[in-house]
């Protein structure tokens, strides 16, 4: 049995209630933003390739703009604010939820 | 085991010697032979005539009849230790007028007065050898044939001598040659056993000594084989040395960890693990398990690498681009660890090469983890990915201290490291092991300055694979 829980420093994500908190703070995220944060803290320390994780926030199906990724990127690293976990966007590679 | 046929410098050269020398001797036992028959005639002829000319000039008319007061001497002159018969007539004009009867003389009438005849013919049975003059005698207008036969046994009897003593001569002359032959390849090779002999004594008292053969008595013929032997033993002891080297470099850098191990595990027994003495010994013992870790993780790659099995031609072909960029995902975290940062340059394409991707990944694995390990906090590490018309080449750049010019030649060495303070630790097994690699693939590695001098840039050149099998994969 997974954790329902995941936990990267003050990021927890609930599965079961499907939310993402920071310090324990609730974030206020859009779906594709929710799907963004989702993945990188799954694979939390790691590097994630834009391909990847174009894939699984949008499927392979639906048209995405080239630069749709960094987009909600941007606005994922809005929302989590100055203080919180640092998404690195690494050139060429993709990007990693820092622990 | 004998081998079912080995060529043999002696068969080849008393084929190539004797061969030609029988043929020889078969064409001049035939001229010989011709030569004898042809000299046995003419001095027996002569003899033959001999007689002819004694009875000849006995030939007279007396009272108007022929006659010949035959000379005993006449035909002494033939009677030999052989048992030639001899037969003589004496005719004119077909009618005979002393000697045997019925001598065969067809085909002496031609012969005008004064002149002399020979030919083989038979009497009695028997071959005979003729010999005829005709001669003008004084008031008869016909040629008296004065004729005298002799059976041939003497002839043949010294022309088989002659044969047989030429026969005995050229049997021996290529006895001779043969036995020659066979000496000179037993004196020409005598110095290849006393070399096989010295490589037999070697290795029997204390180790193997693998010093270069004497090669001064060895013929110039035989020299090529025997230098590339001693080039083998050259090799061979390089190949030891190497060995040697590297099982007490290994043995040593596998000391210090361990002997850290010790002193701390040691340190915690006594001190306990609560204490922050202790906290800091166990932290000391993770350190040094880490770095046995690596150690020994970093000796088997070179183990592999060194293997000729994982060197068998190459079917696959594999993209750089990818390798490249898993092998740098993998590591970039440990780069921001340490506040480096990472980029990816991409050639814009696939570049395929032939190899092994495992391979290929733990040469870029080992460039990369050196552009982290020798870098400096805010520093940076670059990998780019080129391609051009022949080759596929992977840089990767870093702005750590560099190798300083005097240590470029020595960095591929084995546990050879660049002499730092305050350096990171380190096997210098890295570069030995690019080194290996590269050499198993086909790459070439080499070493630049880093941008603005500082730092360093390995550039790792892959030959392309060719376009057909691209295609076709």
């Amino acid at each position: 049995m997974p954790n329902p829980t995941l936990i990267c420093g003050p990021l927890a994500f609930d599965r079961a209630a499907g939310t993402i908190t920071l310090s324990g703070r609730p974030l206020e995220l859009r779906r594709r933003e929710f799907a963004v944060l989702e993945v990188l803290m799954t694979r939390a320390g790691k590097l994630v390739s834009k391909e990847r994780l174009i894939a699984e926030v949008f499927g392979f199906d639906e048209p995405v703009a080239p630069n749709a990724a960094e987009l909600y990127v941007a606005r994922v690293r809005q929302k989590l604010g100055p203080d919180g976990p640092r998404i690195r966007t690494v050139r060429g590679l993709g990007y990693l939820l820092e622990v | 085991m004998i081998p079912t046929w080995r060529p043999s410098l002696r068969r080849a050269l008393l084929t190539n010697l004797v061969a030609p020398a029988i043929v020889l001797a078969v064409f001049l036992g035939i001229g010989g032979m011709v030569l004898i028959q042809r000299v046995v005639e003419t001095t027996h002829d002569r003899l033959l005539d001999g007689s002819v000319l004694a009875i000849a000039e006995r030939v007279g008319v007396e009272d108007g009849e022929l006659t010949v007061d035959l000379p005993q001497v006449a035909l002494g002159m033939l009677e030999s230790q052989s048992h030639d018969s001899i037969y003589y007539s004496v005719t004119y004009l077909g009618e005979l007028i002393t000697g045997y009867k019925n001598l065969p003389l067809t085909g002496f009438d031609r012969l005008k007065a004064g002149e002399t005849g020979h030919r083989d013919g038979s009497y009695r049975g028997k071959p005979v050898r003729i010999g005829v003059q005709a001669r003008q005698v004084y008031g008869r207008p016909g040629l008296v044939l004065v004729a005298v036969a002799e059976t041939v046994q003497a002839r043949h009897a010294v022309e088989r001598e002659m044969l047989i003593g030429l026969a005995v001569l050229e049997a021996g002359l290529i006895g001779l040659i043969a036995c020659l032959g066979w000496y000179a390849v037993d004196r020409g090779l005598r110095p290849l056993g006393e070399l096989k002999r010295e490589i037999d004594a070697r290795g029997v008292h204390g180790g193997p000594n693998l010093s270069p053969l004497d090669l001064s008595r060895v013929p110039q013929e035989a020299l090529a084989p025997a230098l590339a032997v001693n080039s083998l033993l050259q090799r061979l002891d390089l190949a030891i040395e190497l060995v040697r080297r590297f099982t007490a470099d290994a043995s040593h850098q596998m000391r210090t960890p361990l002997a850290i191990l010790r002193t701390h595990l040691d340190l915690v027994r006594r001190l306990g693990s609560e204490t922050p003495a202790g906290q800091s010994a166990l932290d000391e013992v993770d350190g040094a398990i880490n770095r046995l870790e690596r150690l020994l993780r970093q000796l088997v790659t070179l183990a592999r690498a060194d293997e000729q099995n994982i060197a068998q031609p190459v079917a696959e072909n594999v993209d750089l681009n990818e390798i490249a960029f898993n092998v740098l995902s993998e590591r970039a975290p440990q780069a921001f660890a340490r506040d480096i940062d990472v980029q990816f340059d991409r050639f814009d394409g696939r570049a395929m090469i032939p190899g092994n991707s495992v391979l290929i990944g733990e040469l870029l694995a080992n460039l990369i983890d050196n552009a982290i390990r020798y870098n400096r906090a805010g520093g940076m590490v670059l990998v780019r990915t080129i391609v051009d018309a022949t080759i596929a080449r992977v840089e990767v750049e870093d702005t750590g201290p560099g190798i300083p010019e005097a240590h470029l030649a020595r960095v591929f060495e084995r546990f050879y490291r660049i002499p730092m303070t305050n350096g990171p630790e380190g096997s210098g097994l890295g570069l030995a092991i690019v080194k290996a690699l590269s050499d198993r693939l086909g790459a070439e590695i080499v070493l630049f300055p880093g941008p603005g001098g500082r730092g360093l840039r390995v550039s790792a050149s892959f030959p392309l694979a060719r376009r057909d099998s691209e295609r076709s994969s």
